[in-house]
């Protein structure tokens, strides 16, 4: 089973770099989903073959929460406010690639300073601390506040996957609440996005300077 | 116990019951107000129950040891329920000027009311809760729920301004829980204790081994998560924006409350981390050493602010750095932190009310167009001169004795050149405050005018209230809440 994990690493290592060098958001929204989705199955195969209830119904809530319901809200707040892609990033697409490898090079040598039980190079936190760069990254590097909403998801997305690569156990009722909450943060950072198109016409983030000192 | 229980889902969920009952089911304004003022009766009187059960019993836990209340998490409740409910009469008030100069209307009203009431029990939430993964989702809640409080007046700042906060404390928040996620993953534990390995009671007091680099780890992450929420630079940027933009009693519960929450969390996570490392003082140390810089980037900003909330914004920001510095020297400084965050809390709730009804009468928060002011608003005038002096420390003031409390502690622990730069910091914050203050106050250029505000009863109650509580707090803390702050230290310093 390990090497299916490995193979869902890879892939989102692959999403990472994809979303670090795009600038449409329908691709942006779906690769997100994408990521959102295989994540969903690695309490699964992390537990295969004794899998537990609990672990599928997490594993539903999650694939149902970050692979459908996120995306279509997305969407929808997407098309309200008239955006298609994002043109001016403060860092460039071509330097955001930069950095991608640079915050590889970065995991690496954290994870192997997280090692916990062995000293060798786990993969999942590396992954896992790689995702969360990319979304930190996502949010300060790109001008259009939707970005900054998606890149809050891969945030989330990396600090679930080091949840379970550092072989957490969270209480079921815990990890719903958790869901819940990046649920509700969406929703909320979706109406505000739509508040500020209402009020400036634009949802350009780097106009929003008037308040200053 | 079973009634506790009983009492405790009462005092979560009826504050949710009345939120939709004011949001949508109740159509005339002064039966959505009632509500409002049944409910935070029903609030504060079910809190001071509990307060008064920990205080003389001693911490209990509900629900399977997930809820729990010691003497920190009461003091904290005392706080909270002073600041909620004076912020709640406080706002029926100023909704009504509101409601009748027509910049708020009935379904604005209802809406801020709802979101109000809503964001009371995820407040307590935090408060109550035993298990740490638990204080997180209240606390990522509680920025939910408060961000719309903001744009409550749509204008093109507040929107910014609700904005810079979600995503500020949304990022923050979240290197919070990496932090939580590493501490949990630091403990050398067997498969047995996992059922009980997020609840606080049980970490502090049987968890023994820990990986300590992942525990230091861990904590730089918690407070630097926390740490934003709470308003330490350099994280503090969001916080100018949404205290000033945001109507007054809602800055009033930020300022008032939510910022020490925040603190709250940092100090559960004290003891932990201090029993990890051997009582080497490494967190304390890290705590101090933010909060000098929080006090610093605020002496900077507080001599150049032109907007009358801005300035209170900053000086919270101060407070906050000074409560850290308190937090950080550890021993008796931990008590002047408690001390100072219960002081802070009334001053600056004080000090929202005015600059709210300032606002309303000026029509702009700019300190320059602030004119005759204890002729045109001698009520709200009088309070809002009050909490700047109490806020710059004045003797003798509590805020003047907590700051007094805090130089004996760097005395003691002989820290010269911290003393000094503490000083300096706070000389010059004080400087800029007296400065402000005689701005205002000789600030009278139409001698002739005649205005027809007279003093009204109930500012007068509020203010004399909460500025003769200050000024008795001062001589002597009364005895049970002098119980309250030693136990809830005795908490935080891990029982040393």
């Amino acid at each position: 089973m390990s090497y299916m994990i490995n193979y869902i690493m890879i892939f989102t290592i692959i999403i990472n770099f994809y979303i670090l060098a795009t600038s449409r958001f329908r691709s942006l929204l779906k690769v997100t989903a994408i990521q959102g989705a295989l994540l969903a199955f690695l309490p699964l195969l992390l537990e295969a073959p004794q899998i537990e209830t609990s672990s599928i119904f997490i594993a539903v809530l999650v694939f149902a929460f970050k692979g459908i319901i996120f995306p279509v809200f997305l969407v929808r707040v997407k098309r309200k406010v008239n955006i298609f892609s994002e043109i001016e990033p403060y860092v460039g697409y071509i330097y955001s690639i930069l950095f991608g490898a640079f915050a590889i090079a970065v995991s690496i040598w954290l994870s192997l300073k997280l090692s916990f039980l062995t000293d060798r190079f786990d993969f999942k936190n590396m992954t896992a601390i790689f995702t969360i760069f990319t979304g930190l990254f996502i949010i300060i590097s790109r001008k259009k506040a939707i970005t900054q909403i998606i890149g809050y998801l891969i945030l989330e997305n990396g600090i679930y996957l080091l949840t379970l690569s550092l072989v957490v156990e969270i209480p079921l009722l815990i990890e719903i609440g958790i869901l819940f909450d990046i649920f509700i943060a969406v929703f909320i950072m979706g109406i505000a996005v739509y508040h500020i198109n209402r009020e400036f016409e634009h949802i350009d983030i780097d106009k929003l300077n008037e308040l200053k000192g | 116990m079973v009634l506790n229980e009983i009492l405790l889902s009462i005092i979560f969920i009826s504050p949710f019951v009345f939120a939709v009952l004011c949001f949508k089911t109740i159509r005339n304004i002064k039966y959505k107000f009632a509500a409002l003022l049944v409910c935070i009766m029903i609030e504060f009187i079910l809190g001071l129950i509990f307060i008064i059960e920990t205080a003389v019993y001693g911490p209990s836990f509900y629900f399977s040891k997930w809820f729990f209340l010691d003497s920190l998490s009461a003091f904290n409740l005392l706080v909270l329920l002073l600041v909620f409910c004076l912020a709640s009469i406080y706002s029926i008030s100023y909704f009504n000027v509101e409601l009748k100069a027509g910049i708020i209307n009935k379904k604005g009203l209802g809406k801020f009311l709802g979101l109000w009431l809503s964001s009371f029990p995820v407040m307590l939430v935090v408060l109550f809760s035993n298990n740490i993964a638990l204080i997180w989702i209240g606390m990522e809640a509680t920025t939910l729920i408060t961000a719309f409080l903001i744009c409550l007046h749509k204008k093109s700042s507040s929107v910014e301004a609700m904005w810079k906060y979600i995503i500020i404390c949304s990022v923050g928040v979240a290197f919070a829980f990496i932090g939580i996620i590493l501490l949990v993953a630091s403990f050398k534990v067997s498969k047995v204790l996992t059922v009980n390995l997020l609840l606080w009671t049980e970490i502090t007091t049987t968890i023994d081994v820990f990986n300590i680099d992942f525990v230091k780890i861990s904590f730089i992450f918690i407070l630097i998560g926390f740490g934003t929420k709470a308003g330490l630079a350099p994280m503090h940027t969001w916080l100018p924006d949404a205290h000033s933009q945001a109507p007054a009693p809602v800055s009033a519960i930020f300022s008032g409350f939510i910022l020490s929450e925040s603190i709250y969390c940092i100090s559960r996570f004290i003891p932990i981390v201090e029993k990890a490392t051997n009582y080497s003082g490494w967190c304390l140390n890290l705590i101090l050493f933010i909060g000098l810089f929080s006090l610093i980037i605020a002496t900077f900003f507080i001599p150049f602010q032109k907007n009358l909330k801005r300035l209170f914004a900053y000086s919270s920001i101060e407070n906050i750095g000074i409560i850290a510095v308190a937090l950080g020297l550890g021993g008796f400084g931990t008590f002047a932190a408690l001390f100072h965050t219960l002081n802070h809390s009334l001053s600056k709730t004080l000090g929202f009310f005015s600059a709210g009804k300032i606002d309303q009468e000026y029509g702009s928060n700019e300190i320059a167009r602030i004119n005759n002011l204890l002729k045109r608003i001698p009520d709200w005038g009088t309070g809002l001169l009050f909490s700047m002096f109490i806020l710059m420390g004045i003797a003798p003031f509590a805020i003047f004795m907590s700051k007094l409390q805090i130089i004996m502690t760097f005395i003691s622990k002989k820290l010269w050149i911290l003393l000094c730069i503490f000083l300096s910091a706070v000389c010059v914050i004080f400087i800029a405050m007296v400065k402000k203050i005689l701005n205002i106050l000789w600030k009278n250029d139409d001698q002739s005018a005649v205005y027809k505000n007279k003093a009204a009863f109930f500012p007068i109650i509020i203010i004399f209230l909460i500025a003769g509580s200050l000024l008795l707090l001062s001589f002597g803390l009364p005895w049970p809440l002098d119980i309250l702050i030693t136990q809830a230290c005795q908490i935080i310093n891990g029982g040393k």
